[in-house]
């Protein structure tokens, strides 16, 4: 690579959206890091009782969680490339990938509802009480998720779709932290044995 | 290849990880160690292909790209030391 290529391709190097907003994206990473090292801690003391618990969990039910999540993700990534050039199927792709974060909401919902009924409750134990605070407070990310893909698709469709795309790739950066949180959440919680 | 056509095989890349790490390393032939260890191995290179190529971090300054590369590494790798000293 020549110099000047070299420059020319620094020159187009840019973090994606408005560059502040990565600062959030490295704090919500930070806090769910040290959710993950205290989980870990907890279950390095009660093993037997975690390996039991996890058990309980339904690892197909989180294992099609993960498939929704990476899809909904990969939507919302070819909704954005499409806006870029101003293609009117970046509406359809933004419409599955908020189907998709719906769909994991509401999938996630019945697993709780279905643990509850089983006497599983965050005070049933650490390994429940870890369950409930760090899957619940992926599921308030994906709710803030599917509340901002919203309202850009609500905009698109009333301003045009090329409008406010710096903020379109910050939404959509949130929207893949939540997909990546979940991909290491899951293996966490139902499929470290 | 287009940008839309490696945003496709990334996605079926890691849809396809995933069922191997959800079903077929979770079998009881596979020793829970290596079952457990392979796990968050691929978990690390799902977590830098959505950073990277969802994210679109492979065209971010080297230092940005850097700093959250090295959480998807540092995270799983925090994880399993855990795990190996439990």
């Amino acid at each position: 690579m020549t110099a000047t290529t070299t420059r020319t391709v620094e020159a187009v190097r840019r973090m994606p959206g408005v560059e502040g907003f990565w600062v959030l994206i490295a704090g919500d990473l930070g806090v769910f890091t040290l959710l993950f090292g205290s989980f870990m801690a907890a279950r390095s003391d009660k093993l037997a009782e975690f390996e039991q618990a996890r058990h309980a969990l339904d690892v197909t039910h989180g294992g099609l969680n993960t498939l929704l999540l990476l899809t909904s993700s990969w939507c919302v990534a070819r909704a954005l490339q499409s806006a870029r050039q101003g293609d009117a199927a970046a509406l359809r792709w933004l419409q599955f990938g908020i189907a998709g974060g719906v769909a994991f909401a509401a999938s996630k919902v019945v697993e709780y509802a279905v643990e509850v009924h089983a006497g599983h409750t965050p005070t049933s134990g650490d390994f429940f009480m870890y369950y409930f605070a760090v899957t619940g407070i992926h599921l308030f990310h994906v709710l803030v998720g599917c509340v901002v893909l919203s309202v850009f698709l609500s905009r698109w469709r009333s301003r045009g779709i090329a409008t406010q795309l710096a903020g379109f790739e910050s939404a959509a950066c949130f929207w893949h932290m939540v997909d990546l949180l979940w991909v290491l959440i899951f293996p966490l919680l139902y499929l470290t044995r | 290849m287009t940008i839309e056509r490696r945003l496709d095989v990334v996605w079926v890349a890691l849809m396809l990880v995933t069922v191997v790490t959800t079903w077929l390393l979770q079998l009881h032939a596979v020793a829970a160690t290596v079952g457990t260890l392979g796990t968050f191995g691929f978990a690390s290179w799902k977590v830098r292909m959505i950073l990277l190529e969802f994210m679109e971090l492979r065209h971010a300054p080297v230092a940005g790209r850097a700093l959250f590369e090295l959480w998807s590494i540092g995270a799983p790798l925090m994880i399993a030391a855990f795990y190996l000293t439990s």
